[in-house]
């Protein structure tokens, strides 16, 4: 395994992020619109270094015909969404949106803990965490949505800062073995524990002990602790990143299966720094009192046209 | 009550970002399209969502108040958005989705700033996404 050293403060700041309290998301910087990336599939690249920002392609929900970071108005007629659906029916045949395919078939346990969630109805139901604000698990914290992802390669350990809800993730690369779910330290909790190693070009990513409280994707799948993710890295070019999983929870779920791989582009620039995006309850309120509950359940906001 | 609207609709491709973040965008009607003239009354540029408010004079002329939201102030700014994209009393021309049971809330797909300015969904928040 090589690692590059990356000179960050990268105690300091994981200690940060340990004890930042839930504060109110701040709002958004000014900024210029995104400047056009330049083309630099052509410069020479490590394999083995993973460290910047990168988003996903295609969206991290959306069709992958359009590129949505800079979805134009008047829209692009040559962005084209593959499917339609009516209304009041959420589509999850977009990508990030179901990870489990066809064929693979939740376990009586399994399928009682997703029908005690709004009747399995995912996003679109009633009983979604993040709603609430609860910590998003991986997968869905980045195949779900499109915010960047920093990945920060330090000696022994791999971090992977999610934008979306303020997430960031420790990798442990320092060949210490992937525990069994009873030897956790601190037991399961909402992202699990990482190990990770290289096998040639492809960084592999071991986690186990995500607790059955998150979804693995926007349809609401659900997972058992006792799940066997791993996630694999491989950097395709000096702009590219493709990331893959396979899903082993025999607790929930008939067979494994592997989803992916998500492509990833490098990005740079004061756009694409990561930004203090925290879910609080306060704005998740506000937000429902305003939006959600007139547009989903009918109910007339103060002022609003009725 | 709930008033009809009859602007230049149409029936188009969903080109917009989904939107589809974790607040799910089942609400509104994907297949209608409005795009109306009207005046800002407030702009909230905050999580989860950017949130247009204006108010827009509907077929009979009677003044209706609208709030459309957007994605999240991070994907807005990374489309040339900033949080003085909107102020009150700037006029505007906003199209949107709106809501399928026809009260006054709606998902952005584009808008024309008070100062010409065109700007689309940006990126898309969690299934709520435009996420």
């Amino acid at each position: 395994m090589q690692n590059r050293h990356v000179v960050f403060l990268v105690a300091a700041f994981g200690a940060a992020l340990a004890m930042a309290p839930v504060l109110p998301a701040q709002t958004g910087r000014p900024s210029g619109a995104a400047k056009p990336q330049a083309q630099k599939s052509a410069q020479p690249f490590d394999p083995h270094e993973l460290s910047g920002t990168w988003n996903i392609v295609g969206g991290g929900n959306g069709a992958a015909t359009c590129n949505y970071t800079m979805n134009p108005y008047p829209p692009d007629p040559q962005c084209k969404v593959a499917t339609n659906p009516p209304a009041g029916v959420p589509d999850f045949t977009y990508p990030g949106n179901n990870v489990v395919p066809d064929g693979v078939h939740m376990t009586a346990w399994a399928h009682d803990l997703w029908m005690s969630q709004d009747q399995g109805k995912g996003v679109g139901g009633s009983a979604d965490p993040y709603e609430h604000c609860d910590p998003l698990g991986v997968t869905r914290v980045f195949l779900s949505y499109i915010h960047p992802i920093q990945i920060i390669q330090i000696p022994g350990e791999t971090w992977m800062i999610y934008e979306e809800a303020h997430t960031w993730r420790v990798i442990y690369t320092d060949g210490r073995p992937l525990p069994k779910v009873e030897d956790l330290p601190f037991g399961a909790n909402w992202l699990g524990y990482s190990v990770g190693h290289w096998d040639g070009n492809d960084f592999i990513v071991e986690t186990i002990g995500q607790n059955d409280k998150t979804w693995l994707d926007l349809r609401g799948h659900v997972h058992s602790e006792e799940m066997l993710l791993k996630d694999t890295y491989r950097r395709t070019g000096h702009d590219t990143l493709e990331v893959s999983f396979s899903f082993h929870d025999p607790k929930a779920y008939d067979k494994d299966w592997s989803y992916g791989p998500r492509k990833f582009a490098l990005k740079t620039g004061k756009d694409w720094e990561i930004q203090e995006s925290f879910c609080t309850l306060e704005d998740e309120q506000s937000f429902d009192s305003k939006i959600k509950g007139p547009a989903e359940h009918g109910i007339q906001a103060p002022g609003i046209k009725p | 009550m709930k008033t009809k609207l009859v602007f230049m609709v149409a029936s188009v491709l969903l080109v917009s970002a989904p939107l589809f973040a974790h607040h799910g965008r089942v609400g509104y009607d994907n297949k209608k399209v409005l795009t109306l003239k009207g005046t800002v009354t407030e702009f909230d540029w905050t999580n989860p969502h950017v949130q247009i408010l204006f108010d827009a004079p509907d077929e009979k002329g009677v003044t209706q108040h609208w709030d459309v939201e957007g994605t999240n102030p991070f994907g807005a700014s990374r489309a040339g958005w900033t949080k003085n994209s909107f102020k009150p009393g700037d006029q505007i021309t906003i199209t949107f989705h709106p809501a399928a049971n026809g009260l006054g809330v709606g998902l952005f797909i584009g808008a024309v700033t008070a100062s010409g300015q065109k700007l689309g969904a940006g990126t898309s928040g969690a299934n709520d996404s435009n996420q």
